[in-house]
């Protein structure tokens, strides 16, 4: 069945497809033999964002900007005013010289010394000290601890209390992470979009007994070997094969739910990813939540929660240091500290400060062809 | 010799003073008049003489290429070519060379001549030292020259022209105080030379017969190495026709036994078929972003490749019959082109690896594509950037394939209900055409492209299948000269089975091979050549080969040569 009529994918395992001549034969899938599956290539993946137009999810004021906590934290570790105004003035300028860049990167301290300001973040005070996280109430995400009481947040697409997400808490009043998903925050759009192309493809497999009915359904979420391929308008091609990376991390993605009126939605312990070691380098997520909705198109849209380990968040700002701060606008040590304080989940046995952090992300994925290593390897 | 010691004092004083020469410094512009009523007229006028042909821009690389090496950067713009009768080869033998055209070589031949003679590579084609690399060496000059000009002009210097050369060279290598910068300069000018940049063919008297000429062995062994291989003769052919080989019959079968079995048969085999199908507009071709968003240049760049594939895995490597190539089911693919035609594609290679990136494919019994008129090649190159058009499809299977003369329209007519795809009332391209073809004007030559065309309505604009327009079912019916069919798959088969196909193929191959239409002295080897293709199961390989046996490929009769 190499030739489709449905506007997405559809595979049905007990069918056997030629799919190369080179040898590809029998679709082989773990699923039962009257399974049916579709594929996606995921197309987009950034922080679910939900800001309001006027702002009044951040009572107290979205953040200050990126300049303006850099002066701060200058101050702060007493350096002279007339320094720090002429940083500011150089990075305003756009081409700050050396010992301007010197004088930002290590704006950390430790025992009266400089301390780099993106490894050691910690040792930069924290600015947002009298910032009230409070943005929502409306905010996406999933009640991930099952208890209506925390979280605080309301889904506006499924109404559901005791939403957990953290990490909206923690960015969504810097500037640059505010937006919503038909008007995408710039920090986000830049994130994805440059990574999509440097790292190997994310791609889903939905294993269903009928997608026209309601019933069970399994999620993979795997890697690919391949990274996606750009359409004229620069998103991501429909259609593509992707061969899947037979690393047992990924395989082991496997997610379980229900399909109903349309809506699927999947639950699992625990999940795990490899991005781009420059952008996005891990993400290992427990509980993660799924759902999401295939459209006329065939393109699944739907959204992720789960907990992460919030430095593993930090690190993602961080890997390339000055240059994600001064071109995305996020101020890095700002965001460790908001980070950090809402934190919720995973507590420190002797500290008692949490690791994990909820979170919520937007995800939309293109019809696409997946082929398991048996039936690429024998090429 | 004054006019020509003239014009090497322009050439030099000319680079030397601003590097840019004009067309008028090499050559005078009654030199260029001259040589182009020369190849028009003798295309246009006389219709079964030597034509002069430029060289295309796929032949001057190859013939650059193959001279000195491929590393060779070739910048710039080639002058247009004009199709006539069908094929861009015909109209190399009508096209002119411009003024700003003249420029254009001038400047790629001054760039190649500077690769060449640098410092990095000139040991690679010198066999010489100059006595002083800041002065003239005549002697080392000429053997570069001569060794380098048989190759460019696909024939041996005459005296007069290698002298000349080296006088060049001379001349500039004094100004300029080097040796090498006058070679280069010798070397630029050769190749901005008509005998450079056309194939002239020579007429001798022909063996046993006052009434016929024939070309001589250069201007056969360029005939042959150009019909083949798209390429120059190489060494071995160019000695075959020193020797007189070409001029017997054991010796010219020899060589074309040689060439037909050479790899590089595959280069002539695709130059002419993309010549024949019209491939040169891929160049162009472009679809609305907003409608069809997986249609990028590289998706035109892989399905030219795949139907180019297609034709040489048919016709050389199975030696198939030409006729299947219109329902053959075999093809290969891209990954990127799976993603058009909804099929899984994988290379085993990480992206970025496009060298390998092809495997093979054979359509699904079910598949509804089958030929190449079900190549998105021939469907999107025959559309409009936002819309199918049966009617342009028809056309071009109706000129290309069949070789029929379809009319232009009349100048007044109103396409407004063709064009609008939203209209309510015409939801598909059929019920559009139905109700521009009441329109007395258009009626007669739409039947005569429509009926095919509409057969490949599931393939829309960007190449990918679909069974409705607008919501509404395709009827995908059709007729060609009498045989109806219910789709692409039918429609193919009846091209496979009309008689006009190869018919066709034999008129275009054998204009191709000429550089003009088959002129009426020749109907009957031409009918010659239809009945061998027909009786060798229509195998394009022998087709060729009947071609460039036989003399008349060959002979000019007396009054031609005159």
């Amino acid at each position: 069945m190499a030739f489709f009529k449905w506007s997405s994918v559809r595979l049905r395992h007990s069918a056997s497809i030629c799919l190369m001549s080179a040898g590809l034969a029998a679709f082989a899938g773990q699923a039962p033999a009257s399974a049916e599956t579709r594929d996606f290539a995921v197309s987009w993946w950034m922080q679910a964002a939900n800001s309001y137009k006027d702002d009044s999810d951040c009572p107290n004021g979205v953040n200050p900007s990126l300049e303006e906590l850099v002066r701060r934290q200058l101050m702060a570790v007493d350096v002279p005013k007339e320094e720090v105004e002429r940083a500011i003035a150089g990075i305003n300028g756009g081409a700050p010289t050396p010992d301007i860049t010197d004088l930002i990167m290590y704006r950390g301290r430790l025992n009266g010394k400089p301390k780099h300001a993106y490894t050691f973040p910690s040792t930069v005070p924290d600015v947002l000290g009298t910032t009230k996280f409070d943005v929502g109430p409306l905010a996406y995400g999933f009640d991930l601890d099952g208890d209506k009481k925390t979280g605080g947040y309301v889904d506006p697409d499924t109404k559901e209390g005791g939403v957990d997400n953290g990490f909206w808490r923690a960015a969504g009043c810097f500037i640059n992470h505010r937006g919503t998903w038909e008007q995408k925050p710039t920090h986000g759009t830049m994130h994805w979009d440059l990574q999509r192309d440097k790292q190997p493809a994310w791609v889903i497999r939905i294993t269903a007994d009928d997608f026209t009915k309601d019933g069970d359904v399994t999620v993979h979420i795997y890697r690919a070997l391949e990274r996606v391929w750009r359409d004229a308008n620069g998103d991501v091609r429909r259609y593509s094969t992707f061969r899947i990376d037979d690393d047992k991390r990924w395989q082991a993605n496997v997610l379980k739910g229900k399909l109903k009126d349309g809506m699927i939605t999947v639950v699992g312990e625990q999940m795990h990813l490899l991005g781009d070691a420059y952008v996005l380098t891990d993400l290992a997520m427990s509980k993660p939540h799924f759902r999401f909705k295939l459209d006329e198109q065939g393109n699944l849209e739907g959204v992720l929660g789960g907990y992460l380990p919030w430095m593993s968040i930090f690190y993602e700002y961080a890997s390339s240091g000055f240059t994600t701060e001064f071109m995305t606008g996020v101020n890095l040590p700002a965001m460790y500290w908001a980070l950090r304080k809402n934190a919720d989940a995973d507590p420190d046995p002797k500290t008692g400060e949490n690791a994990a952090i909820s979170s919520a992300y937007r995800v939309s994925a293109v019809p696409a062809y997946l082929l398991a290593k048996e039936q690429y390897a024998s090429k | 010799m004054g006019t020509k010691k003239t014009m090497r004092q322009r050439l030099v004083a000319a680079t030397l003073a601003c590097s840019a020469i004009a067309l008028t410094t090499v050559l005078s512009t009654a030199d260029i008049k001259s040589a182009v009523a020369a190849g028009a007229g003798l295309g246009a006028s006389d219709q079964d003489a030597p034509v002069m042909r430029r060289l295309t821009p796929t032949q001057y690389k190859r013939v650059v290429r193959d001279i000195f090496g491929p590393g060779v950067e070739i910048g710039g713009r080639f002058e247009p070519a004009q199709r006539v009768s069908g094929l861009l080869e015909v109209g190399t033998g009508t096209v002119s060379l411009a003024a700003s055209g003249f420029e254009q070589y001038d400047s790629i031949a001054r760039g190649i001549a500077a690769q060449v003679l640098s410092p990095e590579r000139r040991d690679l084609f010198m066999h010489c030292k100059p006595a002083s690399e800041t002065a003239p060496d005549d002697a080392c000059a000429r053997q570069f020259l001569k060794a380098v000009g048989e190759q460019l002009y696909r024939r041996p210097l005459t005296d007069n022209e290698l002298s000349t050369q080296v006088e060049f060279a001379n001349e500039a290598g004094t100004k300029l105080k080097s040796f090498y910068s006058g070679l280069e300069m010798s070397l630029a000018s050769m190749m901005v030379q008509l005998q450079f940049l056309f194939r002239q063919e020579t007429v001798i008297p022909a063996k046993g017969t006052a009434s016929r000429f024939e070309l001589d062995g250069y201007s056969k062994a360029s005939r042959l190495s150009f019909f083949l291989w798209d390429a120059a003769p190489d060494g071995r052919l160019l000695a075959a026709a020193a020797s007189g080989k070409l001029d017997t019959e054991k010796g010219l079968n020899e060589e074309v036994d040689r060439l037909l079995a050479a790899r590089r048969l595959e280069d002539g085999v695709r130059s002419f078929f993309s010549d024949m199908f019209g491939f040169d507009t891929f160049d162009s071709l472009s679809k609305d972003a907003t409608l069809y968003p997986n249609f990028t240049r590289t998706v035109g760049d892989d399905a030219r490749e795949q139907t180019m594939r297609t034709v040489v895995d048919l016709l050389i490597a199975k030696k198939g019959d030409y006729r299947d190539l219109y329902t053959a089911r075999e093809t290969f693919l891209t990954p990127v082109l799976g993603s058009m035609y909804r099929v899984p594609v994988t290379t085993n290679l990480p992206n970025g690896f496009p060298e390998n990136k092809w495997t093979r494919h054979e359509y699904e019994p079910n598949d509804p594509r089958a030929g190449i008129l079900t190549h998105i090649s021939f469907v999107s190159l025959h559309s409009h950037p936002g819309r199918t058009s049966p009617t342009l499809r028809g056309k071009a299977l109706r000129e290309m394939v069949l070789c029929q003369r379809v009319p232009d329209p009349p100048g007044n007519v109103n396409f407004t209900v063709v064009q609008d795809t939203t209209n309510p009332l015409y939801k598909t391209a059929r019920d559009r055409l139905n109700a521009h073809a009441t329109e007395a004007m258009c009626t007669g030559c739409h039947k005569i492209m429509d009926p095919m065309g509409l057969a490949l309505e599931n393939f829309d604009s960007d190449g990918v299948f679909r069974t409705a327009e607008n919501g509404t079912k395709l009827n995908t019916s059709g007729v060609l000269d009498g045989i109806s069919f219910t789709d692409a798959q039918g429609l193919g088969k009846a091209v496979h089975d009309n008689p006009a196909t190869t018919k066709c193929l034999v008129n275009r191959i054998t204009s191709y091979a000429l550089g003009r239409g088959p002129a009426k002295s020749e109907d009957a080897w031409v009918k010659s050549l239809q009945d061998t293709f027909a009786a060798n199961g229509y195998r394009v390989q022998d087709l060729m080969r009947a071609i460039v046996t036989n003399p008349e490929f060959y002979q000019v009769s007396q009054s031609q040569a005159q």
